[in-house]
């Protein structure tokens, strides 16, 4: 497992195209998260460590998700077929390499935090444990999603567009930006069913200094996620039986 | 011969409609260079994919070392490997050591054994220096080297190659030939889909004949011009004179040969008879002709397998 992933890292390092194209990416949540607190001028108890934080974390689930989507690459490229062949489960292999950016993503927050050190003393309350804890549930949530986006799109090219505006919504439904409150009412219900919503509540709650996280509040978090780390494993089953009924990765 | 490789009555149907394989039916012994060969649309990628675990048939079984591959496909993935052919199914961002390694990994292979089966890999397959470069480099015959090193990754009994031959050139058609000999004098069992006749008759011990998903014909070449009834009558003449360019032209008292090669200088016939009597009569009739000296070749063979494979196909 360790070797696949450390394989999987030296490839994201020599791609260099790929790399520019993510560090591109993920800088456009720090501008948005930028634009959101000068125009609509949310506050929050936090202040601008908030925002920091809310743009690191974003940052990393950026990662995340792009180490996911490589999935499809490895479609196009036959690597999968080869991977099929072998006697080693394709989950077990998709999640060493997905395990490799949920590692990736954690060291970029850490870096992005570090320099944000420099400004804000309080940077680095993300690794409290309890706000931590919240931090990577919400990174498992990213992880099966960025998983069920990958394979779905393995299954059907046209599927790809739709399900990869998938985590743009998942990003504003999250609440990290701002409050999901102030959006109508059937959206707030709809970000209920978001794999970040619950984490990223349980972040806020443990951030404050009045409140706190519970275990309630971490326990639905959990089902939360663990719902679409269901679902990803789902998907990968799909797939495998799809495979071996059409011998190759299906497009409709 | 030990039969490492047994298909009964294998049928495969691709959405319920289009019959990729219907009946098929053969075995492929231990140590044996088997050739599947047929037309495209003939079934033979189905029939790999099928033998390598990656598609459950339709109907049908195959045992493969006398274990059902629908009940343990695990165990049979362990003993079998795919040799695909062109640049695909490697990591063109790692070098070909480390893509042995991934893939060694895959397998399971234990960290004292991998490092010195990828140097043994590195020497068989010749990669030579090019292994610590990267896959993004290699010439086509360096990656389809690196593709047989993949495929023996786990040391399996039984390798499948899906077109070995795909896109290149004379020198690295050769190697490729040589690395498969030797891995049958190794005793691996080789299983090998081509479009190339030449190939299917330089390195197959047997031949699969599919057309439409149906078994035409098995086993050696011997046999297959003797079920299609063929022989062959070779005559090659060279510095042609007014007389042999007018018997040429007119054609011979004994049918009209299929001209094979012509210029000013040479010419190559051949006739394909139904039987060793008919060949023998015609060649003794051809000897019989006045060539003078430019008689460079008479001989009567079995024909080559591209021309049983065309007059199987009935393409002209």
């Amino acid at each position: 497992m360790i070797e696949i992933m450390r394989m999987e890292l030296v490839q994201v390092v020599r791609e260099k195209s790929y790399l520019f194209g993510l560090l591109l990416r993920s800088m456009r949540y720090v501008f948005l998260m930028y634009l959101i607190v000068r125009v609509w001028h949310i506050r929050n108890p936090l202040g601008g460590a908030y925002y920091l934080l809310a743009s690191g974390i974003m940052l990393s689930w950026t990662v995340i998700f792009a180490f996911g989507t490589r999935t499809y690459q490895e479609k196009i490229q036959r690597t999968l077929d080869t991977i099929m062949v072998s006697p080693s489960p394709l989950l077990r292999v998709l999640i060493a390499k997905n395990l490799c950016g949920l590692i990736c993503g954690t060291l970029f927050l850490l870096i992005f935090l570090a320099v944000a050190r420099a400004f804000v003393d309080q940077a680095f309350i993300l690794f409290a444990p309890w706000p931590f804890a919240f931090y990577l549930l919400s990174c498992l949530g990213i992880f099966a999603l960025s998983l069920c986006v990958s394979l779905a799109s393995a299954l059907n090219w046209s599927l790809r567009s739709f399900v990869g505006s998938l985590v743009p919504l998942a990003y504003i439904l999250s609440g990290i930006s701002f409050p999901v409150e102030l959006l109508p009412q059937p959206v707030h219900w709809l970000a209920w069913i978001s794999p970040v919503y619950w984490p990223i509540q349980g972040l806020k709650l443990s951030l404050k200094e009045s409140g706190g996280a519970t275990i309630g509040h971490f326990g639905l978090s959990a089902l939360s996620v663990a719902w679409y780390l269901i679902l990803a494993v789902s998907v990968v089953d799909l797939l495998v039986r799809r495979f071996t009924r059409y011998g190759e990765w299906v497009n409709f | 011969m030990n039969a490492v490789i047994k298909v009964e009555s294998l049928e495969h149907v691709y959405g319920g409609k289009v019959r990729a394989l219907d009946g098929v039916d053969f075995e492929v012994n231990e140590g044996e260079i088997f050739g599947v060969l047929g037309p495209n649309g003939a079934g033979k990628t189905t029939l790999v994919k099928i033998l390598s675990t990656l598609l459950v048939p339709t109907k049908g079984s195959v045992y493969i070392k006398g274990i059902d591959i629908l009940k343990n496909p695990r165990r049979i993935k362990r003993v079998i490997n795919v040799c695909f052919g062109g640049d695909q199914g490697l990591y063109w961002n790692l070098t070909g050591r480390e893509n042995l390694a991934y893939f060694m990994e895959l397998y399971r292979c234990p960290r004292k054994v991998r490092r010195r089966r990828i140097e043994e890999l590195i020497e068989f397959t010749k990669l030579g220096e090019k292994a610590d470069a990267l896959v993004r480099t290699y010439s086509a015959g360096m990656k389809q080297r690196l593709q047989i090193a993949r495929a023996l990754v786990n040391d399996p009994e039984i390798v499948y190659f899906d077109e070995p031959l795909v896109s290149l050139d004379v020198h690295f058609v050769e190697e490729v030939i040589s690395l498969m000999r030797s891995l049958a004098e190794r005793g691996k069992t080789l299983v090998v889909t081509t479009h190339s006749t030449s190939l299917a008759e330089r390195v197959c011990n047997r031949v699969l004949l599919l057309d439409r998903g149906r078994v035409l014909f098995c086993g050696n070449i011997y046999e297959l011009s003797k079920m299609l009834r063929k022989v062959l009558v070779r005559l090659k003449v060279h510095g042609i004179n007014k007389e042999i360019q007018a018997k040429l032209r007119n054609g011979l008292p004994c049918g009209r040969p299929r001209v094979k090669k012509r210029s000013a200088q040479e010419a190559e016939l051949q006739w394909l008879c139904s039987s060793w009597r008919e060949a023998l009569a015609l060649s003794q009739e051809l000897s019989r002709e006045n060539w003078d000296d430019n008689l460079e070749a008479l001989e009567v063979k079995l024909p080559p397998l591209k021309d049983l494979f065309l007059e199987m196909f009935h393409e002209p």
